[in-house]
């Protein structure tokens, strides 16, 4: 056998050639990982000598962080499971350049088990190295992105979560305002509204709404709704809508105009009930009303009391001188009653002003006052109107005399009885209630009902004035009524007047009770 | 969670006192395994691994508990606490020879022996004081690990998991050997090379050996010489050994310094 071949044929010096040129880094170690032996290729990536490094520990090659790995974590590696696979690490060269290398490691065993020696081999990684760094860059700046991503979808999920809280308030609020809304699309037909909307003008689909308009308005005023969208202009109207439940209502409806998203007109608005501001101001306009009426009536009236007094005078006087002349006696009995004709009215008139020192003078039971002052009625009026008593307060007493109390009353009756053909009756009764104002405050109603012809809105509200009357020019000059009122207000009351056209009325004196 | 679950104790043999072998920075438990099976006929043999490492339970690691040392020695109190069986013989390697120095200074009574194998209280030189690192030295390693995930991380990861020609110790390596989470392993490291225990060391109690490598670049011999000077009454042994863990490159020697210590 020829000394320089192997077994296999392979000469010693290619074999050694084989090993120095390599083409990769050849290490064996001692036990302790000090350099036995190192070849060629080596030698050349990291331009040691081989007597500067045989007799070194490996890890003396390392840089820093790298012996500390080392001695942590790749030589207990390596001596727990024998070997290790591809282990970067950075060398020292010569000239203290960093070299990347890719190492593997493997302990050869003595037949005892313990280690012979270690073989390692390292390739060259600087191509690796820099592409691993590229994928590490890509890396972070793929982190970096998800994380503007995530930061990004967070915000948008907050954003959302804002969206549906301020939607579903929104919605919460829509529903809940004491107002209808609405919006038209450019053809007028309302496509979007509240469900108050609907039910306040009690229409089942809000396209219909123009259903709630009494019949002959209807076009009228959807002449001019169209007219508002057509033209861009507010739109306003006010429905009088009546109700069985809730009687008379007004709805206002107020719209203006808006420019779609696609650049078309529209309207939208809202719908608001009005029916207590409408009644109050009525109510307001009444009462401001009758105060100027009394206002007026009471300064006629004082005023002219004064001038009849001075005329009654004059006419007791003239009856002396004119004693002896009975060719003008006639005339100035004509006169002086006239005179007193005057004084009555003027009377009434300040009764109906509220001047109560005329007609306040005393405490009456109000049951037996009206069984005698129904009684002289009778003899008036009953053979053509029956008047049906029902007296349930026999302990009031009020403050009113009892003249006054008697006029009121006949005057109440006369207007029954005027308002019903002859037979139908006049139920005249009391009751007493304790009113809601002062606490348990008791209150006499005395109540003069007919079933007569009754009076529309229009006329109720001006039944109390002064000189009204239904009754054709000549019968009676229309203060009945106002007279009724008048003494209620001197007793601390009010005149209550309830009616329907062909149903009849009620008139009903409320008069506080004398404790 | 017990603490025993959380650390993945393991256990050895039957009888006598209590031996509990702590590993360091790096790896886990299984830095012990040739030197703890020599002591399961003399000792109950107890191994662990440190909260983030091997097979603990990682939903336990907490970077404010564990950014100082206290936060594993207060863990090695809880399992000793947990085992209840008598003063231990403590075995810490690396760091954990210092872990064993602050556990045994805040509960001296759970500890019968300290064996500080490659112990040093502070890796950064100090005016007279060699630890064996400038501070800028280590500085630099904690950067290189904060930035470099591929170089040594990632390079872990093909190293324990192909294994054809071991497929038993190839299962068991990708299961449980030196696996770290990156993060975990970057904290650890900084909480370790940043420490400073020196002042520690006069308040042991109890008898300790320090068992010194002739050649460890990490821990150096002035330092093991520190440690036992500091150290009250303690024994320094030199080992004839190279590197960082004669735990598995002297096994035996280490094992046989171990027993003539504790007269076994």
């Amino acid at each position: 056998m020829n000394p320089e071949s192997g077994e296999m044929g392979v000469s010693l010096s290619e074999l050694a050639d084989l090993y120095d040129h390599a083409p990769c880094g050849y290490l064996s170690l001692a036990p302790d990982a000090h350099i036995e032996r190192v070849n060629a290729t080596f030698l050349a990536w990291t331009g040691h000598a081989e007597s500067d490094l045989v007799g070194r520990p490996f890890q003396s090659l390392l840089t820093l962080p790298g012996k500390i790995y080392f001695e942590t974590h790749f030589a207990p590696l390596l001596r727990l499971q024998g070997f290790f696979h591809e282990v970067a690490l950075d060398l020292t060269g010569r000239d203290g350049q960093k070299i990347p290398v890719l190492v593997n490691a493997m302990e050869r065993h003595r037949a005892d088990g313990g280690v012979r020696s270690i073989r390692m081999t390292v390739f060259n990684a600087t191509d690796r190295r820099r592409y691993e760094r590229d994928l590490l860059t890509a890396r972070n700046e793929l982190t970096a992105a998800n994380r503007d991503l995530r930061a990004a979808n967070d915000l948008l999920a907050q954003t959302n979560q804002q969206l549906d809280r301020t939607n579903s308030e929104l919605h919460a609020l829509y529903d809940t305002l004491p107002v209808g809304i609405f919006r038209s699309d450019p053809t007028g037909m309302i496509v979007q509204s509240s469900q108050r909307f609907c039910k306040m003008l009690g229409v089942t689909l809000a396209k219909d709404w123009a259903n709630a308009i009494a019949a002959e308005d209807r076009a009228e005023v959807m002449s001019h709704w169209m007219t508002a969208v057509t033209n861009r202009v507010a739109f306003t109207h006010r429905f009088d809508l009546q109700d069985d439940a809730t009687g008379q209502r007004y709805l206002d409806m107020k719209a203006v105009p808006i420019v779609t998203a696609a650049g078309e007109a529209a309207l939208t608005g809202v719908l608001s009930d009005v029916t207590d501001e409408v009644r109050g101001e009525a109510q307001m306009r009444q009462i401001e009303r009758l105060a100027a009426a009394r206002q007026l009536t009471g300064g006629m009236a004082h005023n002219l009391n004064n001038i009849l007094t001075v005329i009654m005078g004059n006419l007791e006087g003239l009856e002396d001188d004119l004693s002896d002349r009975p060719d003008r006696q006639r005339a100035l009995d004509t006169s002086l009653k006239a005179t007193e004709r005057a004084a009555a009215l003027v009377s009434r008139l300040l009764v109906y002003a509220g001047y109560s020192s005329i007609a306040r003078s005393g405490s009456i039971a109000v049951d037996s006052a009206l069984r005698g002052i129904a009684a002289d009625l009778t003899g008036h009026n009953g053979r053509t109107h029956p008047i049906v008593l029902d007296l349930q307060a026999p302990d009031a007493v009020i403050d009113l005399d009892r003249a006054m109390l008697a006029d009121a009353v006949r005057e109440l009756v006369l207007n029954a009885a005027g308002a019903q053909p002859a037979g139908g009756a006049i139920r005249l009764s009391t009751r007493v209630i304790t009113a809601n104002g002062p606490p348990d405050h008791p209150v006499v109603i005395v109540s003069v009902e007919d079933q007569g012809v009754g009076m529309d809105k229009a006329t109720l509200a001006k039944a109390r004035d002064p000189f009204f009357t239904l009754h054709e020019v000549g019968r009676g000059v229309g203060l009945g009524l106002s007279l009724v009122d008048g003494v209620c207000r001197i007793a601390g009351g009010e005149l209550r007047l309830t009616s329907l056209p062909g149903k009849g009325t009620t008139a009903e004196m409320h008069i506080p009770v004398l404790p | 969670m017990t603490a025993t679950r959380r650390h993945n104790l393991q256990t050895l043999g039957q009888s006598g006192p209590l031996m509990i072998f702590a590993h360091g920075f790096g790896c886990d438990q299984n830095m012990w395994r040739f030197v703890a099976p020599q002591f399961a006929n003399d000792f109950r043999v107890a191994l662990f691994d440190h909260v983030g490492a091997g097979k603990s339970d990682l939903g336990a690691w907490s970077a404010e508990k564990y950014q100082t040392l206290q936060g594993y020695a207060d863990d090695v109190i809880e399992i000793l606490r947990e085992l209840s069986l008598g003063p231990a013989v403590f075995v810490g390697h690396s760091v954990s020879a210092m872990i064993g120095v602050i556990a045994a200074r805040s509960a001296p009574d759970l500890f019968s022996h300290l064996v500080l194998v490659g112990p040093s209280p502070r890796y950064i030189d100090d005016q007279e004081y060699v630890g064996g690192f400038s501070a800028d030295q280590i500085e630099e390693m904690l950067d290189f690990l904060d930035n470099n995930h591929m170089g040594w991380s990632a390079a872990m990861a093909p190293v324990i998991m192909g294994n054809p020609d071991q497929p038993d110790l190839a299962e068991e390596l990708t299961n449980s050997f030196c696996r770290t989470d990156p993060d975990i392993a970057r904290h650890f490291a900084r909480t370790t090379f940043t420490s400073d225990n020196r002042a520690d060391l006069a308040h042991v109690t109890v008898p300790t050996l320090i068992l010194q490598c002739r050649e460890d670049i990490i821990a150096p011999a002035a330092v093991g010489a520190f440690v036992q000077k500091a150290i009250a009454g303690s024994v320094l042994v030199t080992l004839d050994a190279t590197g960082h863990c004669p735990n598995l490159s002297a096994p035996h020697a280490t094992a046989a310094a171990i027993r003539r210590f504790l007269q076994v």
